[in-house]
């Protein structure tokens, strides 16, 4: 008996003002050896001049404290590329960010021996460098493969970090919207501009799975995310339907039936993304309403109106999943914390733990004063834990080498 | 030429499958090593602990463990393994299982070091300590088995699962060996350092004081693979895997969606509520019963049946060995050697019958399926169980039949692990749908404990020779060995008879086994 909740939270979370928008942002994996947990990094590409022809920007690092939960005060770091940042893929075990450019891709680096400050990496990208701009890049959950799909729809999947190329399609499919690896680094889904279908290859064999239609003329695809939990094998994409609202449809991994459809907005859905556990889904509309679900039950847990006004332009779940990042073009990157069950923590279990062996250990004790006759030895309460004394001072044998002494 | 070079690279792909499977099968594999090892561990010191602290001058006979306490001694780890499969079971769905690693392994580390240091002053301060820390080491390996299930079906993919499956199990059989050849070079070594002459000639000397070392040893050691397990799995990479498609869970995961979602045709909506009222039952309703109910009653019965007999005799063969006279009597060596001696024969016995036919099993189970296996198995243990417990006193009596003995008893172990013993372990995990798999798999394998608990202390008390004066001290007269063996080969034929309520598994996909496929015809999938 589940209950349903939709909860209208009031805006939980900050903002960062500037004047110019976000182009792309993400969360940067915290450090595997790190002890601050209430730390986190965000990487995010900001507009500085816009202009017809060209505009430039800038990369800007943010430290997100999640104690504080402000990130106004959080900005620690500018690199300024002169070019705009078109879209960037964060590797998920910390190997760095791919920021693709107008005419180039670069490699950070985050660590601590550069500092706490965004370094350009000595790494070779070279396979990247005259490959235009990439609309979209995104790591395998594993961080061994890197799909890219560029402005005239050249989609590639790379090897990482030897930058192999594995998978190369020039086929103009138009300018690709969305693109997605799946769970085990098997599958890559693919939706074009016209979100009117989305291809699935087969990453490894470099063939074409299956094309999902739109069942009807009204609806169009939007985004792809496959489902990141193991025990879940789906894909998700977002439907459009003119007039009727939009939601998420699913399909399976098998034989890619669609499974059904499920509305959850009037406005069309302009961003989407999964949680590392692949256990939530958010959803940002046209309207600025950032939606929350639960993918075991596909209900809304959580709706955030306030925290901006247009469009949804970019969301991103925190690698531990307690907050989400989101961008529209009015209000750059707010940052939204979640409604989380309390869950049981580590410590809380071996502290079961240790009080079921302490009360095990009264209890033995007890046992122990009262087992004479259970144990029943042959001399008695008290005898000594060895054998008699003969055996130890009354044998010459005792006295070989070899012993103690 | 491009060509070429992808045969080569499709090549090492292939070896890197290969090696990984390797490394794959030992990590998860250390799991069931470690739980053997600690659980086998105690039958190769028991009769030293009796010649330690049981000794009483007046019997004329080397000290040994009453039966209670020896009960209490070999199955106290049995029941803190149940309690823990149940704590653990219940943690792991609240948790993630993942999250459980540290805690078990600490524990089964922790306990082994302190059951090696159990307070010595009184011998019954040695004993009470000795039986708490067993008990929560039973606890941690109790956790632990359903952990080393689930990593193995995170690493199996769809193709080898029963063979990597029978492989990851095979593990415990080398846990058993490992046990009795810690057990060999311990002893050995301290009887080399510290000779000492037989019980008959010398009572109270053939017992030196270094021999409490030896079974502090033996158990301290367990320690070690339980760290390698440890440091093992937290050094695997995270495997990013679809284990519901591993599983077979997919069909199951995909209806549990169908659920949650819109229906879009209003002719499709009686079909949707047809889906949800069948797909409802659960474990105690009469659906289940119809289904699956003589399932569950097959795998419970048929796990029970095999440990009595597969747990009786790994526990207390070094009792039948004496019988027969393979074992020399207990007073003619001296502590030491009687520890060398049995922890020998007991690795012969795993060497030659137990790990080979897990072995064969990894081998054949593909091709013969589970069911011919299990049959052929439970067949077989009957046949020669029933082949050595019917002469056996003229195989007793006569040297040159001891042997033959040996051989007959052997081939039981060979057949009990090249049968019922590893699929006992796989079919619960094949036949019931999805959702109630891992609790149906829990009660099969809780059945089994039942077992084993029974078949521990029951063969202790049946075993014991009926002749009044002729039992170990402390103990009632008992039915004697050969009637005990009898039991025991009835015992296997009752597991033959209940595994025909079983199914067949092998070349039939996990959906028509557990009728989920039914579901297909009846409710075709959207368009």
């Amino acid at each position: 008996m589940a209950t349903t909740r939709r909860s209208r939270t009031r805006y939980s979370g900050s903002q960062r003002s500037g004047d110019f928008p976000i182009a792309c942002a993400a969360w940067y994996p915290s450090f595997p050896n790190s002890r601050q947990e209430d730390l986190a990094y965000i990487i995010s590409g900001k507009v500085t001049d816009e202009s017809d022809t060209a505009s430039t920007g800038s990369l800007e690092l943010f430290h997100y404290d999640y104690k504080d939960g402000d990130l106004a005060s959080a900005h620690i770091h500018d690199v300024d590329e002169g070019q705009l940042l078109q879209s960037i893929a964060i590797h998920p075990k910390g190997g760095g960010a791919v920021c693709s450019f107008s005419s180039d891709c670069k490699l950070y680096n985050l660590g601590k021996s550069s500092g706490l400050q965004l370094k350009v990496s000595d790494q070779d990208l070279a396979p990247l460098k005259d490959i235009g701009p990439q609309m979209a890049m995104i790591f395998s959950t594993d961080g061994s493969r890197l799909a890219t799909g560029g402005k005239d729809g050249h989609l590639r999947v790379f090897e990482w970090p030897s930058l192999t190329l594995l998978f190369d399609h020039p086929d103009g499919y138009g300018l690709l919207k969305s693109i997605d690896i799946s769970l085990d680094g098997a599958f890559l889904a693919a939706i074009p501009a016209t979100g009117k279908y989305c291809h699935v290859w087969d990453i490894e064999k470099s063939t074409i799975i299956t094309t999902i239609h739109n069942s009807n003329k009204n609806e169009l695809f939007g985004l792809c995310k496959f489902s990141k939990d193991g025990t879940k094998p789906f894909l998700f994409l977002t439907i459009t339907r003119g007039g009727e609202g939009s939601g998420i449809g699913v399909w399976d991994m098998e034989a890619w039936n669609k499974l059904g459809i499920k509305t959850f907005s009037r406005d069309p859905i302009t961003s989407f993304a999964t949680s590392h556990d692949g256990k939530w889904l958010a959803i940002g509309d046209a309207a600025g309403v950032i939606r929350l679900i639960e993918v075991k039950k596909m209900q809304i847990s959580q709706t955030t109106t306030d925290a901006h006004t247009s469009k949804v332009t970019l969301l991103d779940f925190s690698p531990d999943g307690r907050v989400l990042m989101s961008s529209s073009i009015d209000s750059p990157l707010s940052v939204t914390k979640r409604n989380l069950d309390k869950e049981w923590k580590e410590w809380q279990i071996y502290v079961l733990l240790l009080s079921l062996i302490v009360g095990s250990a009264i209890l033995f004790y007890v046992f122990f004063q009262h087992s004479d006759s259970f144990w029943n030895f042959p001399l008695g309460r008290d005898q000594p834990a060895r054998p008699p004394p003969d055996a130890i001072y009354g044998h010459v044998t005792d006295f070989d080498g070899g012993e103690f002494m | 030429m491009a060509g070429a070079e992808l045969e080569v690279l499709s090549a090492l792909d292939k070896a890197k499958t290969q090696w990984y499977h390797f490394t794959a099968i030992v990590i998860a594999g250390m799991g069931f090593f470690t739980d053997a090892y600690d659980l086998f561990c105690i039958s190769t010191v028991t009769k030293l602990l009796g010649r330690l602290y049981y000794y009483n001058p007046s019997t004329h006979k080397p000290g040994s463990l009453p039966p209670n306490v020896s009960a209490a001694v070999n199955g106290v780890a049995l029941c803190g393994t149940l309690a823990g499969q149940l704590f653990f079971g219940w943690l792991g769905d609240k948790l993630g299982r993942k999250r459980v690693y540290g805690a078990t392994l600490l524990l089964m580390v922790v306990c082994s070091i302190a059951s090696g240091l159990s307070f010595g002053s009184t011998a019954k301060s040695v004993m009470t300590t000795l039986c708490f820390f067993r008990f929560w080491l039973g606890f941690g390996i109790g956790g632990d088995y359903p952990l080393s299930a689930t990593i193995m079906s995170e690493y199996a993919n769809k193709r080898t699962r029963g063979a990597f499956i029978a492989a990851v199990f095979a593990m415990q059989g080398t846990g058993i060996l490992a046990g009795a050849t810690v057990s060999i070079i311990v002893s050995a070594a301290f009887n080399n350092a510290y000779h000492r002459p037989s019980f008959s000639e010398d009572p109270i000397g053939s017992t030196p004081p270094q021999a409490d070392f030896v079974w502090r040893i033996v158990f301290m050691l367990g320690a070690i693979p339980a760290l390698l397990t440890f440091y093992w799995r937290m050094k695997m990479p995270e495997t990013a895997r679809y284990t519901a498609l591993v599983e077979g869970n997919a069909k199951q995961a995909a209806l549990d969606m169908t659920k949650v979602l819109e229906v879009e045709l209003q002719a499709e909506q009686e079909k949707v509520d047809k889906i949800r009222a069948a797909d409802n039952f659960g474990l105690f309703s009469m659906e289940f019963a119809k289904r699956h109910g003589l399932h569950l009653v097959g795998t419970c019965t048929t796990w029970f049946l095999l440990d009595i007999a597969f747990y009786s005799q790994n526990l207390f063969q070094k009792d039948v060995l004496t019988a027969v006279g393979w074992l020399p009597k207990a007073g003619t060596m001296s502590a030491l050697e009687e520890v060398y001696k049995i922890s020998r024969a007991q690795a012969l016995i795993a060497l030659c019958s137990t790990v080979p036919g897990y072995w064969f099993t990894v081998a054949f189970i593909e091709r013969m399926g589970r069911f011919t296996i299990q049959l052929m198995g439970f067949f077989m243990m009957t046949v020669f169980m029933f082949a050595l417990s019917i002469p056996y006193y003229t195989l007793r009596d006569h040297h040159k039949y001891h042997i033959v003995f040996i051989v007959l008893y052997a081939f039981t172990f060979f057949f009990a692990n090249f049968g019922p013993n590893s699929t006992t372990f796989i079919v619960p995990a094949e036949i019931f749908p999805a959702r109630l798999r891992s609790t149906c798999h829990g009660i099969s394998a809780a059945s089994g404990k039942a077992g084993a608990i029974i078949g521990a202390f029951g063969f202790l008390y049946a075993a014991q020779n009926s002749h009044e004066g002729k039992q170990d001290p402390g103990y009632p007269t008992g039915l004697g060995v050969r009637t005990s063996l009898i039991i025991l080969g009835v015992i296997n034929g009752l597991g033959f008879l209940f595994t025909f309520l079983v199914p067949e598994t092998k070349g039939r996909s996990l959906e028509e086994i557990t009728g989920e496929d039914r579901y297909d015809a009846e409710f075709a999938p959207y368009p």
